[in-house]
């Protein structure tokens, strides 16, 4: 699966929060890193469009400004994402997946009815959504940073991993999927440093422990459906 | 030791003594992710125990 990450902060070099998700991804293949320049002009169209279809999941990444992302990314939808290429003869994303990763100043407790801020991220995000099902692409659930500059070092390394499998995991969704994410990044790890003997047994382990649990949930079902009749 | 123990030990270790801050990260996370699973272990033996002993079917 291929990702590509479209940056869209006006003050892109001051931001810790984007260098901090930028390093996290340092050692992940299959990723494109694209920022929208701010001295752009115009986009190139063909240019964006192509990038667009050279990759399997879209993700929208940018600082909330006033409920909404900086006018570039809207600059940059309005300019590339043409009717014929979105949903009239092409239908090019169509398959394809969108996701978010929105960060914010304010603590996560406010974004909810009753709060200060009012509403959730998932409703202030909806024209994203709308894009995807207009598209017919598949929308994931937005990644959502709260206030990183107050986040502590353990915070901050749950952080990278979980932002690491945003972009590259095609199921982090599920506990199963992520299992296999971990593993598939352990070969990788055993490739670069075959002197660390006890990386292929601690990659055994959780394989066998994944096992068992499979076994296991195909037993229940088992036992459930038999109650059922 | 149990292995899953044995593996949480090394996991700590790495989680701290790799170079690369995010391989610290990874074996962090690794860490929870073995935790997590020895605990639905636990808890999907319990439900196969629980709902195997069911005298009503008896």
């Amino acid at each position: 699966m291929k990702t590509l990450i479209i940056v869209a902060h006006p003050k892109l070099v001051e931001s810790g929060t984007q260098q901090f998700l930028k390093t996290s991804l340092a050692n992940m293949s299959e990723v494109t890193w694209h920022v929208l320049a701010p001295k752009k002009t115009h986009f190139d169209v063909s240019n964006e469009q192509a990038l667009l279809k050279a990759h399997d999941r879209i993700v929208f990444q940018f600082p909330l400004y006033w409920y909404s992302a900086p006018a570039i990314l809207k600059q940059w939808e309005d300019e590339v994402l043409t009717r014929n290429f979105v949903y009239g003869t092409q239908q090019a994303l169509a398959k394809k997946e969108l996701g978010v990763v929105v960060s914010t100043g304010d603590p996560q407790r406010d974004f909810k009815a009753g709060s200060s801020e009012q509403f959730t991220l998932s409703e202030l995000l909806r024209p994203y959504q709308a894009l995807a099902n207009k598209a017919q692409m598949t929308y994931l659930p937005p990644f959502t940073i709260f206030q990183f500059a107050y986040l502590s070092e353990t915070e901050k390394q749950q952080l990278v991993v979980n932002y690491q499998q945003y972009i590259t995991n095609t199921d982090f969704e599920s506990f199963h999927g992520r299992e296999l994410w971990f593993e598939q990044q352990l070969k990788q790890k055993i490739k670069v440093n075959p002197d660390l003997q006890k990386l292929p047994q601690i990659l055994t382990a959780i394989q066998d422990n994944r096992e068992n649990l499979e076994e296991l949930g195909w037993t229940l079902s088992m036992i459930k459906d038999d109650e059922d009749e | 030791m149990d292995t899953n123990d044995w593996v949480k030990t090394q996991l700590e270790e790495l989680s701290q003594s790799s170079k690369q801050y995010e391989d610290r990260a990874f074996y962090l996370a690794l860490l929870a992710l073995v935790k997590e699973q020895q605990q639905r272990l636990i808890q999907s033996q319990g439900e196969v125990d629980g709902r195997t002993w069911n005298p009503s079917k008896w």
